[in-house]
C-alpha cells in the first residue's frame, strides 16, 4: 500500500498556474534576450574607454514594467553571471564592475518608478545610466585603482550616460507599448 | 502599476523626465566645472600613479624628439608608457582587453587613461594646483 500512498501525495502536489508558467516563460525570454545584447555589446568594438550603449538594461526595464521589480531584479543579476560566464570573464575586474553597476542601476531604476510621481521608462533609464556610470566608478576608485583624481574623468562620462540612458528608455517605451499591444 | 500612469510623449517623456534630465545636466555642469579648476593651472605634466602611489611625474611639453619609455609596474605585469611630441599614451599593457592601449594618445590637462585590471592611472594635470592659483 506504501506505493498507493505515494501516488496519493505525488497527485495532490501543487502544479503551478497557467499564469505562473507565463511568467517564468517571459523572464526566460528576457533573460535570453538580456544575455544575448549583453554579448554582443561586449565584442562590439568600444565607443570609448568606460563607454556602452547599455542595450541590455533595456530588457530590465521591459521586465520591470512586465513582470514587477523583484522578477526585474533578479534578471538583472542573472544577465550579469550570465553574460560573464559566457564572455570569460566570471570574477575578473570586468565583471565586478559590471555587476556594481548593474545593481545599482536595478536599485535605483526601481525606487524611481515606485517613489517618483509621474516618472516615465525614459526617466527610470536615465537615473539608472547615471546609477551605473557612478557606482562604477566607486567601485573601481574603492577595489582597483585608489587614486581619487580618477573622478576628474566622470562629467563627460556622466553626460554620455544621460544620452544613452533616454535613448534606452525610449527603446524600452516603444517595446513595451508594442507588447501592450496599443502601439500608435 | 504601470498602466496607471500618464501616457507620456514618446521621445520627450513626461515632464518630470525632463525635469531629471535638466538637474542631471546641470549637476555635470557643476562638476565639470570643478573637475577642469582641479586639474590645475601652470605647466602640464604627465603623472603615472600604481594606486595611489605617485611612480613618475615629466612634463607634458619637453623636448621628446626621442620618445621616454617608461616601465610601470602594476598587479598584472609591467605596462609601457611612451611620452613624446604629440602626447602621451599606452605602448603596451599586459591586461587583457587592453582598452588603455586603445585609448591612444593624450594631450590636453585634466586627460586620463587608467588600466583597471593593472591599476594604472595615466594623468596629465598642471603642476600648480587651483588653491594656488587662486592664491595668486
Amino acid at each position: 500500500m506504501l506505493w498507493q500512498n505515494e501516488l496519493m501525495q505525488t497527485a495532490v502536489l501543487p502544479h503551478p498556474s497557467l499564469e505562473t508558467l507565463r511568467r517564468q516563460a517571459q523572464w526566460m525570454a528576457l533573460l535570453m534576450l538580456a544575455v544575448t545584447l549583453h554579448v554582443i555589446e561586449a565584442s562590439l568594438p568600444s565607443l570609448g574607454p568606460w563607454l556602452k550603449p547599455g542595450l541590455a538594461n533595456v530588457v530590465t526595464l521591459i521586465a520591470l514594467v512586465m513582470l514587477g521589480p523583484g522578477r526585474a531584479f533578479g534578471l538583472a543579476v542573472a544577465r550579469v553571471f550570465a553574460g560573464a560566464m559566457i564572455i570569460g570573464t566570471l570574477f575578473t575586474p570586468t565583471f565586478v564592475l559590471s555587476l556594481s553597476g548593474a545593481l545599482a542601476a536595478a536599485v535605483v531604476m526601481f525606487a524611481a518608478w515606485r517613489l517618483i510621481p509621474d516618472i516615465s521608462l525614459i526617466g527610470v533609464s536615465l537615473l539608472g545610466a547615471l546609477a551605473h556610470m557612478l557606482v562604477q566608478f566607486v567601485t573601481v576608485e574603492a577595489l582597483f585603482i585608489r587614486q581619487s583624481t580618477l573622478y576628474y574623468l566622470l562629467p563627460p562620462l556622466l553626460l554620455a550616460s544621460c544620452a544613452t540612458g533616454w535613448l534606452n528608455g525610449i527603446l524600452a517605451t516603444y517595446v513595451t507599448e508594442r507588447l501592450k499591444g496599443n502601439h500608435g | 502599476m504601470g498602466a496607471m500612469r500618464r501616457k507620456p510623449h514618446w521621445y520627450l517623456g513626461s515632464w518630470t523626465d525632463r525635469l531629471l534630465l535638466v538637474l542631471a545636466i546641470a549637476g555635470i555642469a557643476y562638476t565639470w566645472h570643478i573637475a577642469l579648476a582641479m586639474a590645475g593651472h601652470g605647466r602640464a605634466m604627465v603623472e603615472i600613479y600604481r594606486d595611489h602611489v605617485l611612480l613618475a611625474k615629466y612634463p607634458l611639453h619637453g623636448n621628446y624628439e626621442t620618445p621616454l619609455h617608461m616601465h610601470a609596474k602594476g598587479t598584472l605585469g609591467t605596462s609601457e608608457i611612451v611620452l613624446d611630441n604629440r602626447g602621451v599614451y599606452f605602448e603596451s599593457s599586459p591586461c587583457p582587453n587592453h582598452q588603455c592601449v586603445l585609448a591612444g594618445h593624450k594631450h590636453r590637462r585634466g586627460d586620463m587613461i587608467v588600466c583597471v585590471p593593472n591599476h594604472i592611472l595615466v594623468t596629465i594635470r598642471g603642476d600648480a594646483n587651483a588653491l594656488d592659483a587662486v592664491a595668486e
